[in-house]
C-alpha cells in the first residue's frame, strides 16, 4: 500500500509541502538537510585506482586462450547491392577459422557490414578480407539532405526519403504573430557529430555449449542480451552480457550493433573465442551519431518581452535512421501560449544515428536561445529579462540570477559594440531536461561470513561513477564507509537495471541500493534484537555490528551472517515507481564568455559559468565531473565538431580524429561550476540525473556570446573561423 | 597494412645503398610519426624501411657565427625549445613549437617534418585514385576543399603541412641532400615543388636520396622574425595559414624582408612583392597595408576557402606590425 504523505520539497526561499504517494515497503526520503555521513560527500571513485593502474579490464583488454581475431569488410559505397561474393581465397588462407557472410544483401551507407573473417592473428584476417572478392551493383545514392527532400532524389527507404516525426499545435500563431510587437524569424544549421568514446565499440565472443558469454563495450547489458538473443534466436537465460569497465558511451553504446552478433557468428563456426574491436575509422562511419539539424524559427512577443507565439520547423539527417526531432525541450524552457511545431526525418545514404548524450536538446536550445537573443535585441530588452520574465521554473530563474552576478552579466554591452579587433562577448541559455529516473532496476545486498558488503546490480559504469554512488548509499544506510562497500555490475546475470543513458541511472538504481540496504538494516536489527533481548530502538548500526546504546553489548554482521545456512545474509529491493516532485525536471543554466577575433576568425571561449540541480548531489566530485565534461563537449560541439562527407561520392571524408576534430586541453577555458541542491522528490534519494543537462546549455551560450561580440549571428556550427570571416565579410557588403 | 622489410642503417653511405634497392618502394624513416599513419592508411606501401636514427651524428644542432646547422634527426621539441635557436632563428623555433602536439614534437624529427605527405583528406583516404596517387583528377578542386590552397594549387590543390618549411624559407636555408651520386646542395626554396613540376612528390629529392642538414645562415643585425599560425584547434592542427617574416631593420628603414606563407599553398609561398614594397621604407599602418594586400594578389581560392584571402592578410598585417613595433629604438 502506497503511503500518502507530504514532503518538504524546494530549495532554501522556496520550499513548500508537496502531496506525496510513497511506494510501500519504500524508505522515506532523505530530508534536504538530513546530516548524512557518506552520501553528498567528495568520495573518491572506487575504482579510480584500477583505472589509473590499469588493473581495470575493458572490453579492449581482454583475452581469451585460444582466442580469434575479427576484420570485417564493408562496402565502400553509400548505396549498392551485392552481385556476387567469393570468399573462397579468403577460407584457404592459413591461419583464417572462420568466414561470414552478412544476411542483408543491399548496403545503404559507405561503411556498411559485407562479411566478416575470424582469424588467428588480426594481422591475418585483414589480410583476408584482402582475398575476398566482391562485385557491386552500385545504385544511385543520396548523402546531402537538402538534395534528399527533393521529388526524384535517390530512395533511401520505399515509403520515401521525408518522414513528419513531430507535428504540435496549441492555439493559434498566426494571430498571435499577428498581433505581436515583433516577431523574429531564423534558421539555424547544426551538423553531424560524432560520440568519440576514448572507449571504441567491441565484442569478444565465447560459446560454453549452448551458453553464449559476450564482453561487449555497452551501456546497456540487459539490452544486448534481448537483442543478441533475437539475432541468433537463441533463449536469452543462455546469453550472458558482461560489461565490467567502459569508457564512455554517450548514447553510442545503448543499442546493439552488428559487431556483436558477427563475434558470436564468428565464435560459433570457428568454435572459439572471437574478438572484434573496431578501429576509430569504422567507429566513426558505424556506431551511431547525432543527427544534423536546419532549424527555422519564429518567435513573436509583446512589447515587455513576454513570448505569445513560435513556430519551430525543423529537419535533420541521421542517415538511415530517423530520430532528428529538435524541439522536445520547448515547453519546459519558456511558455509559449501559441505553438506550432513541424519537424522532419530525412532519411540519406549515411551511417545510422542514434542517440547522444541530450539528443535533440543541444541542437534545439542553439536555434532556441538565438532566437530569443534576436527578439531581446530587436525589442531593446535584456536578454536575460526577457528570459527570466517567461521561465517557468523557479529553480532556474534562481539559478540565472546566481549565474548572472559570477558571469558578470552586467557588463555585457550592445552587440558589436565591442571595438578593435579581439572582441568579447557574452551569452546564457537554459536547459530542462527529465532524469528523475524508471522503476525496474534491482539491488541485492548482501552480507558474508566475513561480515563483507556487496552491493549487486546489472547497471553499468559508464564511467559516470555508478559503483562509487552504489557504494555510498549502501555505505550511509549501513553506517559503514564507501570503501567497505563492494559494487559489483555490469553483468546480465546480475539483478535486472536499466540501460545507462538519458541522464537515468543515478536516479534509477541508488533508491533500489537504498531501499535494498535498509531492507538489510532492519533485518540485522530485528535479529539483534530477537538474540540480545534488546529492544529495537535501543539499537543502532554502525561499524560493521548492532549494538546496543549506552552498553558495551553488540553482535557483529559476521556472526548473523554465519548463522544463516548459506552463511550469507541477503537482501533484494526493486526500485519503485516516481511519486511528485518539486517541478517536472532538472533546470541548470549557462553563461559563456568569448573572445572573437575579427582578423582570423578565431573563438575563444574565455569562461563558462554552469549552474545547475539535479536534486540531491550524491558525490560532488563525481557530480562536477559530469558537469566538466558536458561543458567540454558543448564547446566542442560549438566549435570545432562537424562529420565530413563529399557528397559527390557519398564518402566521409573525417573519419579519424585528426580531422574530425574535439576540443583538446587548450582549448578548455575556467570552467566555474554551481551546484544547486534542491529537496526534488520523485524518489527516495531525490536524486536527479546531470548527464544530459550539463551539456544542453554550453552550445547555446558560446553561440550567443560570439553573436553578441561580433553583431552578426554565425547562423551554423560549428562556428570555425571561415564562417565567421564568411559571415563578417557578408554583414560588411551588406552595409555597403 | 602490408609486410614490409626493416633496415637500420649505420652510415649515411649504407643508407642510400640500402634505398636503392628494390626499386623505389623503399622509404626513410625517422620519427615515424607521419610514415606509421602513411602506411596505415595505405598511402605508402613501402617493400621496406630504412631508419636512420643509428646513423650519428644526424642530430647534431650546431651554432656558429656563419649560422645554424640542424641535421635531419634533430626533434621538433629540441628546435622549439633550443634558446640559441630561439635567439639567432625565433621564426624556425616558433614554427617548430607551433607544429602538431607534445608528444609528436617529441618523436618527430625536422627532416621527417620536411618531408612528410600532405594532409589532404582526398589523398590520404584509400577509395580516392587522386592526381597525387597517380590518378587523373583532383577531388578537392571541386570538392571539399576549405583547408586546400589559394595560391598554386591548378593541378593538385594540396597545402604543404609543415610549419618549419616557411620559417626555413623565409631564413634563406639550405638544405644538404645525399644519394649515391653524392651530395648536393640547394637553398630550401628549390626543395619544394609545386605539382605542375611533380604531382606525385613534394620536393625534389630522388627515391635514393636523404636529406641529410639543413643550414641558415645567421640574420644581419637588426633583424626581427617570428611565425604566426592559425589554427581551428590550438591543441594540435594543422594551419589553415601561417606566416613566416624576417625583416631586418636600420634605424627605422627596413631593408631586407622575406614573408614566406605556409597552409595556403602546395608549397611554402613566397611573396616577393609584398617584400619589396616594404624594402627601403619605414613602415607604417598605410604601408603594411598595402604590403599585406600585395602579399594576397593573385590568390585562386576554391569554392570553400575564400576566407583564407582575409585571414592570411590579417596575419601578415597584424605579424608585420608586431616586428615593427618591436624593432630595437622602438
Ligand atoms: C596528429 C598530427 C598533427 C600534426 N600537426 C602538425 C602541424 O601542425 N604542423 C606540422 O608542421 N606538422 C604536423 N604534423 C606532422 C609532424 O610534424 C610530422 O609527422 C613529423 O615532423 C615527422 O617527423 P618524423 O621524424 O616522425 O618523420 P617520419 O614519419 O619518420 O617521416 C615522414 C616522411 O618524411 C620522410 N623522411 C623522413 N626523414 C627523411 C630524410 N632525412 N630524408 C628523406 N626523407 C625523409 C619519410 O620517408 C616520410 O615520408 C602532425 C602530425 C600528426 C600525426
Amino acid at each position: 500500500m502506497a503511503k500518502k504523505t507530504k514532503l518538504k520539497l524546494g530549495f532554501p526561499g522556496h520550499f513548500k509541502q508537496v502531496a506525496v504517494s510513497l511506494p510501500a515497503g519504500d524508505p522515506v526520503p532523505w530530508e534536504f538537510d538530513a546530516d548524512l555521513k557518506v552520501v553528498g560527500k567528495r568520495v573518491p571513485r572506487v575504482d579510480g585506482p584500477d583505472k589509473v593502474s590499469g588493473k581495470a579490464r575493458y572490453t579492449f583488454d581482454l583475452r581469451l586462450p585460444g582466442m580469434l581475431h575479427a576484420a570485417v569488410l564493408r562496402c565502400p559505397h553509400p548505396h549498392a547491392r551485392l552481385r556476387r561474393i567469393d570468399t573462397s581465397k579468403a577460407k584457404a588462407h592459413p591461419e583464417v577459422r572462420a568466414v561470414l557472410v552478412m544476411e542483408e544483401k543491399e548496403y545503404r551507407f559507405a561503411g556498411a557490414e559485407v562479411a566478416a573473417v575470424a582469424a588467428t592473428t588480426l594481422a591475418a584476417a585483414r589480410q583476408a578480407l584482402g582475398l575476398i572478392e566482391v562485385q557491386y551493383e552500385k545504385l544511385p545514392f543520396v548523402t546531402d539532405p537538402d538534395l534528399a527532400r527533393r521529388p526524384g532524389a535517390p530512395k533511401v527507404r520505399t515509403e520515401g526519403n521525408v518522414e513528419v516525426s513531430l507535428e504540435t499545435r496549441r492555439g493559434s500563431v498566426e494571430t498571435a504573430f499577428r498581433e505581436a510587437d515583433a516577431v523574429v524569424e531564423l534558421t539555424i544549421r547544426t551538423p553531424v557529430a560524432l560520440h568519440t568514446c576514448l572507449e571504441g565499440h567491441g565484442s569478444l565472443a565465447r560459446w560454453e555449449g549452448d551458453l553464449l558469454t559476450v564482453w561487449d563495450s555497452t551501456q546497456a547489458v540487459f539490452d544486448v542480451r534481448d537483442s543478441l538473443a533475437r539475432a541468433l534466436k537463441h533463449p536469452p537465460e543462455n546469453v550472458r552480457i558482461i560489461k565490467d569497465h567502459a569508457g564512455g558511451g554517450f548514447g553510442s553504446k545503448l543499442q546493439m550493433w552488428s559487431q556483436t552478433p558477427i563475434a558470436a557468428r564468428l565464435a560459433k563456426l570457428a568454435g572459439a573465442p572471437v574478438r572484434l574491436l573496431l578501429s576509430r575509422h569504422e567507429d566513426f562511419l558505424c556506431t551511431g551519431n547525432r543527427h544534423s539539424s536546419v532549424q527555422t524559427l519564429k518567435l513573436g512577443a509583446s512589447r515587455d518581452g513576454t513570448f505569445k507565439a513560435i513556430s519551430w520547423r525543423a529537419y535533420g539527417t541521421g542517415g538511415i535512421e530517423g530520430g532528428a526531432e529538435t524541439s522536445r525541450a520547448v515547453d519546459g524552457l519558456y511558455r509559449f501560449p501559441n505553438l506550432e511545431v513541424h519537424e522532419e526525418n530525412v532519411y540519406t545514404h549515411a551511417g545510422p544515428a542514434c542517440p547522444m548524450r541530450a539528443p535533440g536538446h543541444v541542437q534545439g536550445v542553439v536555434a532556441l536561445e538565438a532566437a530569443i537573443d534576436t527578439l531581446s535585441e530587436k525589442l531593446g530588452l535584456d536578454p536575460l529579462e526577457v528570459r527570466l520574465k517567461n521561465d517557468p521554473s523557479e529553480i532556474r530563474k534562481a539559478e540565472l540570477s546566481v549565474g548572472a552576478e559570477r558571469i558578470g552579466w552586467s557588463r555585457r554591452g550592445p552587440s558589436g559594440s565591442n571595438p578593435g579587433a579581439r572582441k568579447r562577448g557574452l551569452g546564457v541559455a537554459g536547459t530542462t531536461w527529465d532524469g528523475s529516473g524508471l522503476p525496474g532496476p534491482e539491488v541485492e545486498v548482501s552480507i558474508g561470513a566475513g561480515g563483507e558488503v556487496t552491493a549487486t546490480c546489472g547497471t553499468q559504469d559508464i564511467g559516470t561513477g555508478t559503483r562509487t554512488i552504489l557504494a555510498q548509499v549502501v555505505a550511509e544506510e549501513l553506517g559503514i564507509s564507501a570503501a567497505e562497500v563492494t559494487v559489483r555490475l555490469g553483468d546480465s546475470y546480475f539483478p535486472y537495471s536499466i540501460l545507462s543513458g538519458g541522464s537515468l541511472t543515478a536516479a534509477s538504481v541508488t533508491p533500489a541500493a537504498r531501499a535494498a540496504a535498509a531492507k538489510a538494516r532492519a533485518s540485522l536489527l530485528r535479529f539483534a534484537s530477537k538474540e540480545l533481548g534488546d529492544k529495537l530502538e535501543d539499537l543502532e548500526c554502525s561499524d560493521h555490528q548492532i549494538r546496543v546504546r549506552g552498553s558495551n553489548r553488540s553482535l557483529s554482521w559476521e556472526h548473523m551472517a554465519q548463522d544463516t545456512p548459506s552463511g550469507r545474509l541477503s537482501f533484494k529491493a526493486e526500485r519503485q515507481g516516481n511519486f511528485a516532485g518539486f517541478e517536472p525536471a532538472a533546470a541548470g543554466c549557462q553563461f559563456a564568455e568569448v573572445e572573437v577575433d575579427t582578423d582570423t576568425g578565431e573563438v575563444r571561449v574565455v569562461k563558462v559559468v554552469a549552474v545547475h540541480d539535479s536534486g540531491r548531489i550524491l558525490n560532488p566530485l563525481l557530480w562536477e565531473s559530469q558537469v566538466n565534461g558536458g561543458v567540454i563537449q558543448g564547446i566542442s560541439f560549438a566549435l570545432l565538431e562537424q562529420r565530413v562527407i563529399d557528397h559527390r561520392y557519398g564518402t566521409v571524408l573525417n573519419a579519424d580524429m585528426e580531422t574530425y576534430k574535439v576540443l583538446g586541453a587548450l582549448e578548455v577555458p575556467e570552467i566555474e561550476i554551481i551546484p544547486f541542491p534542491v529537496a526534488a522528490g520523485f524518489n527516495n534519494t531525490q536524486v536527479i540525473g546531470i548527464g544530459e543537462p550539463a551539456i544542453i546549455p554550453t552550445a547555446a551560450a558560446v553561440a550567443n556570446a560570439v553573436a553578441n561580440a561580433l553583431g552578426v549571428r554565425i547562423g551554423e556550427l560549428p562556428i570555425t573561423p571561415d564562417r565567421v570571416l564568411g559571415a563578417l565579410e557578408s554583414h560588411a557588403k551588406g552595409r555597403r | 597494412m602490408n609486410p614490409f622489410e626493416y633496415a637500420s642503417a649505420d652510415s649515411l653511405d649504407d643508407a642510400v645503398a640500402l634505398l636503392r634497392e628494390k626499386k623505389g618502394r623503399v622509404r626513410v624513416i625517422a620519427g615515424g610519426t607521419d610514415l606509421i599513419p602513411q602506411m596505415k592508411s595505405g598511402v605508402a606501401e613501402p617493400e621496406r624501411l630504412v631508419d636512420l636514427k643509428g646513423i650519428p651524428g644526424l642530430d647534431r644542432v650546431e651554432i656558429s657565427a656563419g649560422g645554424l646547422r640542424l641535421g635531419t634527426l634533430v626533434p621538433l621539441t629540441e628546435i622549439a625549445s633550443h634558446p640559441g635557436i630561439r635567439e639567432s632563428h625565433a621564426a624556425l623555433a616558433q614554427g617548430a613549437s607551433a607544429a602538431a602536439s607534445p608528444q609528436i614534437r617529441n618523436a618527430g624529427t625536422l627532416g621527417g617534418n620536411l618531408c612528410q605527405r600532405p594532409r589532404c583528406w582526398y589523398f590520404r583516404n584509400e577509395d580516392f585514385h587522386c592526381r597525387k596517387k597517380g590518378g587523373s583528377e583532383c577531388f578537392a578542386l571541386e570538392g571539399e576543399n576549405k583547408y586546400h590552397a589559394i595560391f598554386g594549387g591548378d593541378d593538385c590543390c594540396i597545402v604543404h603541412p609543415s610549419d618549419t618549411a616557411p620559417a626555413l624559407v623565409a631564413c634563406e636555408a639550405e638544405a644538404t641532400l645525399r644519394s649515391p651520386r653524392g651530395e648536393r646542395r640547394v637553398p630550401l626554396a628549390d626543395f619544394f615543388v609545386l605539382p605542375s613540376v611533380d604531382v606525385r612528390w613534394e620536393n625534389i629529392l630522388a627515391k635514393d636520396e636523404i636529406l641529410v642538414s639543413v643550414f641558415a645562415p645567421s640574420p644581419p643585425p637588426g633583424t626581427r622574425a617570428s611565425y604566426t599560425k592559425i589554427r581551428e584547434r590550438a591543441s594540435f592542427d594543422f594551419a589553415l595559414a601561417s606566416v613566416a617574416a624576417v625583416l631586418t631593420f636600420e634605424g627605422a628603414t627596413c631593408t631586407r624582408a622575406r614573408i614566406v606563407l605556409g597552409g595556403v599553398a602546395p608549397i611554402p609561398w613566397p611573396c616577393p612583392a609584398a617584400e619589396s614594397v616594404l624594402v627601403g621604407h619605414a613602415l607604417d599602418d598605410a604601408l603594411i597595408a598595402h604590403a599585406s594586400n600585395a602579399a594576397l594578389e593573385g590568390a585562386a581560392p576554391l569554392s570553400k576557402n575564400r576566407y583564407k584571402v582575409s585571414l592570411t592578410r590579417g596575419i601578415i598585417r597584424r605579424a608585420l606590425a608586431n616586428l615593427n613595433a618591436s624593432k630595437e629604438g622602438t
